[in-house]
């Protein structure tokens, strides 16, 4: 039995939300999960557990998440004369800013300082998060303070006709016209569903709950408040200036599936224990980021896993039977490439088991839309109403190729044929066939392009694309998986807990563990190198003390 | 011709020949195998001689020896044993299974913790943990390996106190301990200091007597060898090369310093090899001793072993080239001084292949009829890195020499060292600047505050570091400590760079933090004074930038507060260099410059 968590609305949704909930999209920024994360959540005031269906009427439970538009601040640092779409509108709305802030911003005799407004706007600038060629309203900061959340936006139309009516007679408020912050089936949510996997993984956990909602509100307000209140005095200009009274973007979360799944409650564990650090609030941030991709590939790979059920992630059982063989290639050239073509050939899989887990989707559906029909007259006929209210087939090019392939069933099998089997093949093979582009353009993608960015996959450009561990990322992992103040662990001890834990493949004993040794038949002692090769770089790095060849010893810090 | 053969060149071989087996049995072949003449190495260290006092008193204290495989564990074990009971230890077996009593004492020796289970290494450790709390008669003798033996206690939460005296005594010494426990860590021995000694014994005169008949007495290079190590100069080199390594905090195992210096002397050659070899006019420069030092011409299982050479190699001393010290090589000195210098140390011989040299030399400089100018320049270039070695070692200009090493700063810090105080003021300086470009990644030219900063590395604008820490130069001491240590030979003073809490700390009230002690070696050291001297960042950065950044996090960590008052202070590219911005919040939300 499919259960939903979160706010699930029944209606059509791409073939991968039906898997890995809605949604996740390959045009998403690495470390756009941590900022929608965070956004959401202070969007829910620090609360995890809120934004589910079925909690209406709840004395202080929020349904919808309120977040500031913070329009006037983005404006001000991202909207200049370089800008991608420009807009006369925007033109006129940052000058207007500009000129109230400059009497706000006096030098010591009380003259207008023209140079400090540059350097603020350089400052705030120097934490542009997210670039990539984008409209400033779609431009993101690093939250270095609460107030530096800004929620991807787009304005209607803007990239494809310029706007050509004279702006100077027009209300300051209106020049904020048609900025869209929820158009539907635009935005990727994965920080939804993020902020989603820690509310199932708390549900029976209210303190953890509550610890990491404080730790995470502490690391956005208590930190960098001069930076915050600069942020927060530039829009507060731009709202008063413009009478904007409505400056709150409210949103519904999406929703995950199976909310028991163990691996909910690991990343909670993994979060809170992450949290517990001494960190500055930047270097705290960058990890974070790190963490969040983490366990978002995790998450991604967990699902997709063959052995993936509803009954094994209530259980609990997932956490073995889908644990991941994440080989990671220490080793490189060294060692005529043997490790690095195992990697290889292991991130390769992740791909084939996402599509094929699409596969049986589409097949395992159609089989239960075809045991309610069981007169072969309706048959085709009633599949095609249950797959378009289930699936959104998409663009126009693919609607097409949909309604031919259906033809194409249809013909081949006329009405007076009973050969339900056959049509049943046939019929999902045409659905996954149509739906398939969509998927490889849009979700198969996520999974390396995160693991790119933190780390996880290697090389960024350039062949034999491979599992690795950058040194951010292993910093991130040690220290979600030892305890603040915790004894050191033994090195060992250490991979078999990234084993365990991630499905992390270092060394011979990891590799026996998930039965490489007989599977790939590659003699033991490369393991043992690509081991040594770890334990040389995370030395280097200051994890890790080597007290001779036989122990060494693992600390956070 | 008959074969002459010294059996010392046997037995030194012996130490170089690669064998697991013999590897485990290293402490008992040395006790048991005399030498052919003279007598055995005896190694005078602090270690033996504190354990000896230790163990005379009535009544001693548990002792826990860590080290790594070779330093001497086993070796001291058998010491103390003779010392306890006046006997030496012929049969290990038995003291495993029972205590070995005198006195009323009785004491429980363990050879190696690592050879018992995890069941019974605990059960070793909980009854020392009970035999020091009471006024109990047992006592241990426990040879361990640190890793292991800090894992076996953390395994159990009753041994923390345990845990917590001897974590003590392995970060400050054995003197921070208790009476009743003493703990050792070997690998904090530094074995530099055993290096002539051990040298003196390799080639002192009786054990080279019986070459004396040899046919091939003043062409053969191992004889050659030995006759030089033994200058006490050459030996100071060979040290100087160990005390670099320890500067890097490589620690060398005192049976690894054995087979190195053994290697040194006869590249593992036997007499009958060498002298086959000489029948045939070979060229037997390859063997000279600081060829052998870097491990030329070792086969791979050797090298592999030979940690020493491994870490030596790397240096790449020699390798570069030098103008003052090639042009002294070829030239032959621009002094008559240095004239008769050249003279002396170009003296033909073995090591420079007899005549061969200077004939090259010659004829590179004269030039010659019956070759062409290239050949005549190739055969002189392949003697370069040669003869730069033979220099390193032999040259009495110590300083022109020692540039060969590729550590610019080595002098600067090694007058440190040596609590020079004239370079301190300047250095001091050099490393706070070297620092503020590290964290930064600007080039900062402010060296009279320590700027702790922070920035989002990923950003896609130019980052703005923003000053978290400032820290006044005059708050930053370098403390060399040189201490001697009472338990066991360390001769390398250490240097540390002490950094006290920012003054604005003080001015807010509360308690203000300890200052934070940051120990520098040569790497780090050589790091930061190239960044302070215009050197780019990628340059040692896989081996610094984690410790670094790693400092950057304890300050933080120990001093950095949430300013009260709404200042934010951070780095702005002006004319020629970086200058320091603030920005005030006032109450009512209006930002202001200042300064």
């Amino acid at each position: 039995m499919t259960t939903h968590y979160g706010s699930y609305d029944n209606d059509r949704h791409p073939l991968a939300a039906h898997i890995w909930g809605h949604r996740l999209r390959a045009g998403q920024h690495w470390i756009e999960y941590m900022l929608e994360f965070l956004s959401v959540l202070s969007g829910f005031e620090y609360q995890l557990g809120q934004g589910l269906s079925g909690h209406t009427g709840q004395q202080g439970y929020q349904t919808e998440y309120s977040i500031p538009k913070r329009l006037g601040l983005r404006r001000f640092i991202f909207y200049d004369e370089r800008e991608k779409t420009r807009d006369t509108r925007d033109t006129r709305a940052v000058g207007e800013l500009r000129a109230r802030l400059r009497q706000l911003m006096p030098d010591l005799n009380g003259h207008v300082d023209e140079h400090l407004l540059d350097q603020v706007r350089a400052l705030l600038r120097s934490f542009s998060a997210i670039e990539e060629d984008r409209s400033w309203y779609a431009k993101a900061l690093f939250p270095v303070h609460q107030e530096f959340l800004l929620w991807e936006a787009l304005r209607k139309g803007s990239t494809l006709k310029t706007y050509s009516m004279p702006v100077n007679d027009l209300d300051l408020v209106d020049l904020d016209q048609g900025v869209e912050f929820r158009a539907r089936n635009f935005f990727a949510r994965g920080g939804e569903l993020y902020y989603l996997m820690l509310s199932a993984g708390t549900e029976h956990d209210l303190e953890r709950r509550e610890r990491i909602g404080q730790r995470l509100k502490r690391l956005l307000t208590s930190n960098n408040e001069a930076l915050g209140k600069i942020a927060q005095m530039i829009d507060t200009t731009w709202r008063d200036l413009s009478g904007d009274d409505d400056g709150q973007i409210t949103g519904k979360l999406g929703w995950i599936l199976d909310p028991d799944c163990a691996l909910y409650r690991q990343f909670a564990e993994d979060l809170d224990t992450f949290l517990d650090n001494d960190l500055d609030s930047l270097e705290c941030l960058e990890l974070l980021a790190h963490l969040i991709g983490f366990q978002i590939v995790s998450y991604i790979y967990h699902r997709a896993n063959p052995a993936s059920d509803p009954e094994g992630h209530t259980s609990g059982s997932c956490l073995e039977s889908c644990r991941p063989t994440l080989l990671v290639d220490l080793l490189g050239d060294q060692d005529g490439g043997i490790i690095r073509d195992q990697s290889a050939s292991a991130l390769r899989q992740q791909d084939d088991w996402q599509l094929r887990q699409a596969r049986d989707l589409v097949e395992q559906k159609v089989r239960e839309w075809a045991a309610q029909a069981p007169d072969a007259q309706r048959l085709l006929s009633h599949l095609e109403e249950q797959t378009e209210q289930y699936f959104s087939v998409g663009g126009t090019n693919t609607k097409k190729s949909y309604t031919r392939a259906l033809r194409e069933v249809q013909d081949r099998y006329s009405v007076s044929q009973d050969d339900r089997e056959a049509i049943i093949r046939d019929y999902s093979t045409a659905i996954f066939e149509t739906l398939s582009p969509e998927f490889r353009k849009n979700f198969l993608g996520v999974h390396r392009k995160i693991g790119r960015a933190i780390g996880l996959v290697a090389p960024r450009r350039g062949p034999q694309v491979r599992f690795a561990l950058g040194d951010t990322l292993l910093k991130t992992l040690v220290m979600a998986i030892l305890p603040r103040g915790a004894a050191p662990v033994t090195f060992g001890r250490l991979l078999d807990q990234l084993h365990a834990r991630y499905g992390i493949i270092v060394g011979p004993g990891e590799a026996h563990e998930a039965g490489l040794i007989t599977r790939l038949r590659i003699n033991e002692e490369y393991y043992t190198r690509n081991r040594d090769a770890l334990l040389a770089r995370m030395q280097r790095a200051g994890l890790l003390t080597q007290y001779s060849d036989a122990t060494a010893l693992v600390r956070r810090r | 011709m008959a074969i002459v053969s010294n059996p010392f060149v046997d037995y030194l071989t012996r130490y170089t020949t690669a064998s697991p087996d013999h590897e485990a049995a290293f402490d008992e072949f040395l006790a048991q195998v005399r030498p052919p003449a003279g007598e055995p190495l005896r190694l005078a260290t602090r270690v033996e001689e504190f354990l000896h006092i230790s163990f005379a008193q009535p009544s001693p204290p548990s002792v826990i020896l860590t080290g790594n495989a070779g330093d001497g564990k086993t070796y001291l074990c058998r010491q103390i044993i003779a010392a306890f009971t006046g006997e030496p230890v012929v049969d290990w077996e038995a003291f495993a299974e029972r205590p070995i009593e005198r006195g009323g004492k009785r004491l429980h020796v363990i050879k190696d913790l690592s050879e018992l289970g995890d069941d019974r290494g605990l059960a070793v450790l909980r009854s020392l943990a009970v035999s020091l709390d009471s006024s109990s008669t047992d006592r241990y003798l426990i040879a361990a390996n640190e890793g292991r033996l800090r894992a076996l206690l953390s395994d159990d939460a009753e041994l923390r106190p345990l845990y917590e005296a001897i974590d003590r005594q392995l970060k400050h010494g054995a003197e921070s301990g208790s009476p009743r426990l003493v703990v050792i860590n070997l690998t904090a021995v530094t074995t530099s200091s055993f290096v002539p000694a051990a040298l003196a014994w390799m080639t002192s005169a009786e054990q080279w007597e019986a070459c004396l008949p040899c046919p091939i007495l003043q062409r053969c290079p191992v004889r050659h060898n030995a006759q030089h190590l033994r200058s006490e100069h050459i030996a100071d080199r060979v040290q100087m090369l160990y005390q670099l390594l320890e500067h890097l905090d490589i620690h060398v195992t005192v049976r690894d310093m054995l087979i190195h210096l053994a290697y040194t002397l006869t590249a593992d050659r036997r007499c009958a090899e060498l002298q086959r070899l000489d029948q045939g006019h070979r060229d037997l420069s390859p063997f000279a001793y600081y060829e052998n030092v870097w491990g030329s011409g070792a086969n791979s299982a050797f090298r592999r072993k030979a940690s020493v050479v491994q870490h030596l190699d790397r240096l790449h001393i020699g390798s570069h080239s030098l103008f003052e010290i090639d042009d002294f090589i070829v030239s032959g000195g621009d002094s008559p001084a240095r004239q008769a210098e050249h003279q002396r140390l170009f003296t033909p011989a073995v090591d420079i292949n007899h005549r061969r040299f200077e004939q090259d030399r010659r004829a590179y400089i004269e030039g010659g009829a019956d070759r062409q100018a290239d050949q005549e320049a190739a055969a002189l270039m392949s003697w370069l890195p040669h003869c730069r070695h033979k220099l390193f070692f032999e040259w009495t200009e110590i300083e022109r020499v020692n540039r060969l090493i590729p550590f610019l700063y080595l002098d600067a810090y090694l007058d440190l060292l040596r609590d020079d105080q004239s370079v301190r003021d300047q250095i001091r300086r050099d490393l706070v600047l070297g620092l503020n470009r590290a964290f930064s990644r600007l080039y900062m030219t402010d060296s009279n505050n320590l700027y702790v900063t922070t920035q989002y590395v990923h950003s896609a604008e130019q980052p703005r570091p923003l000053v978290r820490l400032t820290i006044p130069t005059q708050g930053i001491e370098l403390r060399v400590d040189r201490r001697p240590n009472l338990a066991y030979n360390c001769d390398r003073p250490d240097l540390h760079i002490i950094i006290a809490a920012p003054p604005a700390l003080a001015v807010q009230g509360g308690e203000v933090p300890k200052p934070q002690s940051w120990r520098m070696n040569l790497l780090l050291f050589e790091y930061l004074m190239r960044l302070a001297n215009g050197g780019t960042y990628n340059i040692l950065a896989e081996e610094c930038e984690l410790s670094v950044r790693d400092l950057k996090d304890r300050l933080l960590s120990a001093f950095a507060r949430e300013p009260a008052g709404g200042t934010i202070e951070f780095f702005v590219a002006e004319r020629q260099r970086y200058a320091l911005r603030k920005l005030k919040i006032d109450e009512r939300g209006g930002i202001r410059s200042e300064g």
